[in-house]
């Protein structure tokens, strides 16, 4: 158990290395943008499975990271809010939304409680689209403003702005994982199993389901708003029920069961997404079947793909 | 020993026509063990289920310590020390034995959010006490050597056992076991009646049963009350319950 848990902070810090020398390494645009994208998936992907634990299947995520993105986008083209700050502001925004949506839709569990969130992504996104006058609708907010430190701008320049997702992504990870290593994560994993036993032992159901919802949304929202100033362009299309989906199946494919699968997931498809993109419109077409693939012979996901290769072997 | 632990007052529940708990009125006294005992469908696990929050009674009072916690949530209800366990095992089943335990020292934690999240000395130090508190229980209840298994491996006697064990962890000052027994063989009763003892005289918990178990209710029990149709019919000790003829015949009109 020990030993375990030494050989994973030793894999996480040869990672997280790799991650901040890779720009050295391998200074390609392409690479990069490919990256920054994936670790923007990573942080949704994880907060999906931060959710998922507590007993809730969520496909609407994308819509707390479109909250983000237009929150900052606007307030920056708006009212000149710097980027940075935009940041924060476009994660409280998320994070309130899913508070206020979390205490009365996380109360249903089930079936319903999917359709509810995928209801939500598409209807944030009809809203995005209906609310014209301030978000121009199907035209999107063009000229995003990027970030910049002191007189130094980001610019066109894909190293700022991989590093800044880099330091998103890790911050995020590392809350995410504290919240589920310490006492409060027994509780969201105790309300998945069995929340009926969890709430007679004093578990308030709905304030820690609402934790994680809102913890997830909160980062959803910021890494929304880091893509905005990144590509410097915002459109309801972004944000809909395709994206949520996408985030969902990193999480499932890479492993729902441990906090690392989501982080695999990410880059495994996303990479394989990128592979694909000769197939253009077909790419679901592959994925759908790719997933029922993992769904059906690797039960937990990649991430359980070299476990069973251990298993196997040593029979 | 005298003074009410709980009472329920003119307690009422029906689900639609059905009335499953019908004008109840019935004491728990502090530190007694109380027998509930009746035939099938009479109502037991429904009196638990309006005490522990998952219903809300139609009618009537329920009072825990002179405070009125009618309506209150179960995890509410917890929180005042009111603990139960399951008629069927009820458990985390895919974390360890261990972690089980741990759920129930949540609301024992006083680390609160801040301190947890950035594991301090402190809510470390309290998660160490929690898992020596954890492994002592479990080794009072005899299942210590399964502290790393998984609760999905374990055979029912365990299970029940385990249960109870989170009960335990969970710190009540009032235990209400819903069928504890049942499935056990002879051995494993005996162990259980005397654990169940033990907790009553050293721990000082005052204990609801509901047991069809005759023998094993007889046994353990200060006193008991009997409800059928979710009325009670009879309350005394065990012997004047014994040679009760409303009991007989509700228990002979049930076979
Ligand atoms: N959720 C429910 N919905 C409808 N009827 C119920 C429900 N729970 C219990 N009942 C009915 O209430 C009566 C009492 O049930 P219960 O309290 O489980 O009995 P006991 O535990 O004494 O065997 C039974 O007739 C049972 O069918
Ligand atoms: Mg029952």
């Amino acid at each position: 158990m020990n030993k375990n848990n030494r050989i994973k902070s030793l894999l996480l810090l040869v990672f997280t290395i790799i991650g901040f020398l890779f720009p050295v390494i391998r200074n390609d645009p392409y690479t990069l943008s490919l990256l920054l994208i994936i670790f923007v998936f990573i942080v949704a992907a994880v907060g999906f499975r931060l959710i998922y634990i507590t007993g809730r299947l969520t496909i609407g995520q994308a819509a707390f990271m479109g909250v983000g993105a237009y929150t900052s986008a606007l307030l920056s083209l708006n009212f000149g809010i710097n980027p940075w700050l935009g940041l924060l502001i476009g994660g409280i925004a998320a994070g309130i939304l899913a508070l206020g949506i979390g205490y009365i839709v996380l109360r249903v569990g089930g079936v319903y409680f999917v359709i509810i969130t995928l209801c939500l992504a598409e209807i944030s996104k009809l809203f995005w689209l209906w609310w014209r006058p301030v978000t121009y609708g199907n035209s999107g907010l063009i000229d995003v403003p990027g970030f910049s430190i002191a007189s130094f701008q980001f610019g066109i320049n894909k190293i700022p702005y991989y590093y800044l997702s880099l330091i998103i992504m890790l911050v995020a990870l590392f809350v995410m994982y504290r919240m589920e290593r310490s006492r409060i994560g027994i509780a969201l994993h105790a309300l998945g199993q069995n929340d009926v036993l969890a709430e007679h032992l004093g578990i308030n159901r709905t304030r820690y389901r609402v934790l994680a919802f809102t913890t997830a949304s909160f980062f959803c929202g910021v890494v929304g708003s880091f893509y905005a100033h990144y590509i410097h362009f915002v459109h309801p299309d972004q944000f809909g029920v395709m994206p949520s989906i996408m985030i969902q199946i990193y999480g499932i494919a890479g492993g729902i069961g441990v906090f690392f699968g989501p982080i695999v997931g990410s880059f495994v498809v996303a990479g394989l997404t990128e592979f694909l993109k000769i197939a253009k419109e077909f790419q679901p077409l592959i994925y759908g079947p790719l997933l029922v693939i993992i769904m059906l012979f690797l039960p937990k996901g990649l991430i359980g793909l070299p476990q069973m290769f251990f298993k196997s072997s040593k029979k | 020993m005298t003074n009410p632990m709980l009472e329920l007052v003119g307690l009422r529940k029906n689900f639609g026509g059905l009335m499953a708990v019908d004008e109840l009125d019935l004491v728990v006294r502090s530190g007694e063990i109380l027998g509930l005992i009746g035939p099938n469908g009479a109502g037991k696990t429904t009196v638990y289920n309006l005490i522990s929050g998952i219903y809300k009674p139609a009618s009537g009072k329920i009072i825990f310590q002179g405070e009125n916690i009618t309506g209150l949530r179960p995890d509410q209800v917890a929180n005042r020390g009111v603990i139960r366990t399951f008629q069927i095992a009820s458990l985390f089943k895919e974390l360890s034995v261990l972690d089980n335990m741990l759920v129930a020292f949540h609301l024992q934690s006083r680390a609160g959010f801040w301190r947890s999240m950035l594991n301090s000395n402190y809510s470390r130090h309290e998660e160490k006490r929690f898992r020596k508190r954890a492994l002592e229980i479990l080794d009072f209840m005899g299942i210590g050597s399964l502290k790393h298994e998984h609760t999905i491996n374990l055979p029912h006697g365990h299970q029940v056992t385990l249960g109870l064990a989170i009960a335990l962890a969970a710190n009540p000052r009032m235990l209400l076991l819903d069928e504890p027994l049942t499935g056990m063989n002879p051995e494993e009763v005996n162990t259980m009646v005397s654990r169940v003892k033990q907790i009553n005289q050293e721990q000082g918990i005052t204990i609801i049963v509901v047991e069809h178990n005759m023998r094993a209710v007889m046994e353990l029990c200060h006193r008991i009350a009997v409800i059928n149709f979710g009325k009670k019919i009879a309350e005394g000790v065990p012997d004047h319950i014994r040679q009760n003829h409303a009991v007989i015949e509700a228990y002979l009109g049930e076979s």
